[in-house]
This record gives C-alpha cells, structure tokens and sequence, in this order.
C-alpha cells in the first residue's frame, strides 16, 4: 500500500478530528441536565461505531481465509480487530470516566458494559493467541474462527440496552429515540468520520507490516535451505 | 462557575487525555514495530544475498 495513501488518510482524520473538537468544545451548546461531560460522547459513542465496523472487516477477513486459505485474507482480519481493539479501549476509558461523574462509580457490572468489556477482552485473546500458534495455516484458520465466535457478542452488545427485560445502569438508544438534539449530529457523526479514516490509516500500517512479515518468513526459510 | 462545573470539567479532559493518550500510545507502538520489521527485513536481505554469494564461489 503506497505510504502516500496512509499518510493522506492519517491527515485528513487527523484535521477532520480537530475541526470537530472546535465544534465540539466552541460552537455547541451545553447540555441541560449533564454540563460539559456530556461533550465525551464525542468520543465514547464513535469509538465504538468505529470499533464494530472495523470488527466488521474482520468478521469479512476470517471468512474469506476459512474459503481461500489466502493469507491476505488472515492479514486483513488481525489487521482490523487490532484496531478495532484499541478504540473499544478508548470507548470503554471514556465511558468509565462518563459514569465516575454521572453515576459516583468507575464500573457498573450492567449488561452493555459486561458485554463490551467481553467483547474486549475476546478479540484481546485473539491478539494474544496468535504469537502461541508457530503453524500458519493452523494460527489462520484459529484465528478466524475465534473472530468470528467473538462476533457474535457484537448483537449482544447492541441489544443490551434495547431489550426491555435487561437491566441496565446505561441510558438508553439516543439516535433512533431522538433524545440527542440535531444540533449535536454534526460532530457526532463527524468524530465517527474522523475516527474511521484514522482507523484505516492504522489498518492500512498494518497491513503492510502483515506483508512484511510473511516476506520475513519466506526469507528465513530461504537462508535455512541455502 | 460552581464546583460541580469545575468536576465536570476535570473528568471531561480526564476523558479526552485517555482517549488521546491511547490512540497516540497505539500509533508510537505502530510505529516502534514498523522500524523493527523493516529492520529485519533488511538484515535478511542481505543476508540471503551473501549466502548467495558465498554459494557462487
């Protein structure tokens, strides 16, 4: 992947993030009931959005292995739940320094913030499995089908604060209901914009490190058959 | 401004430096690993190359 496609990637989030701060910090108005800890859902709510489309990629990537046994395919999945990853961390610091003021607690054992924590640490066993597998093709289709299973908490995160039977310390869906005004639409979707073109800047890094990688492996093949 | 505004305002730059602090950490680990892959790729470049060599003669 040419650096010059990364770099403009990289550039573009990163400006497009910082106009969104502007907005976010200069333009908008407080919120009515939270103050200005209300201006973290910003970031909360867009890292997860980004965190499940890019889970999404990697759901796309384990399959294509499992029917091809490409190893671009494999690059593609560990490339996406790495980031993916890291912006449910971001998700999951941001929301427990939301509820620390709102609720007078870091942690709430709810379903949504269960799940999310599971969903974490799931595609942190991927990432921590693949190094113990030596066997490629073995690591691959390991790999794939965990992320796929681990997909599978995805809807169960999703659902968990629109079932009516769940109980829950999260507030409930705000797009769909209409409790976020429009007035806050703007940055919101635009921070997920921001956060999406970033993350694939980082995935497209990765990528190319995956394709080193395999390079390197052919390579020490070739000095030991020399 | 009221000591709540004032907690408010702690936590929301709590919030902003962690979510900073993580995607910057992510890409300075990028970047770290990018260096050494790349590094290593070189050393066995050129060290096919030798055995090559060595081989020739």
């Amino acid at each position: 992947m040419p650096r010059k496609t990364i770099y403009t990637l990289g550039i573009l989030g990163t400006l497009y993030l910082l106009y969104n701060f502007y907005q976010i910090f200069l333009v908008i108005p407080v919120d009515a009931l939270q103050g200005n800890i209300f201006r973290i859902i910003f970031v909360h709510v867009p890292a997860a959005f980004t965190a499940f489309t890019f889970y999404g990629v990697a759901v796309v990537g384990s399959i294509g292995f499992l029917l091809t046994k490409d190893f671009k395919w494999d690059s593609l999945a560990v490339s996406a739940v790495e980031v993916a990853t890291m912006f449910t961390l971001v998700n999951l610091a941001t929301g427990s320094i939301w509820g620390r003021v709102e609720w007078g607690i870091w942690w709430a054992w709810d379903a949504r913030m269960t799940s999310q924590l599971m969903c974490f640490l799931l595609y942190l066993g991927y990432l921590l499995m693949r190094p113990a597998i030596a066997e490629p093709q073995q690591r691959g289709v390991m790999s794939a089908v965990l992320a796929i299973f681990a997909a599978a908490d995805i809807p169960i995160v999703f659902m968990a604060i629109r079932l009516h039977n769940v109980r829950t310390q999260h507030p409930g869906p705000v797009l769909e209901t209409g409790t976020l005004a429009k007035v806050y639409w703007p940055p919101f979707f635009g921070d997920y914009a921001a956060f999406l073109l970033l993350a694939t800047a980082m995935m497209l890094v990765r990528l190319h490190q995956e394709s080193n990688r395999r390079e390197i492996d052919s390579l020490r093949r070739e000095v030991h058959a020399i | 401004m009221s000591s709540v505004d004032i907690t408010n305002l702690h936590f929301l730059f709590y919030g902003y430096s962690a979510a900073w602090l993580i995607m910057i950490g992510f890409v300075f680990l990028l970047v770290q690993r990018s260096r050494r892959i790349d590094r290593e790729l070189r050393r066995l470049k050129s060290l096919v190359e030798e055995k090559e060599k060595e081989k020739q003669l």
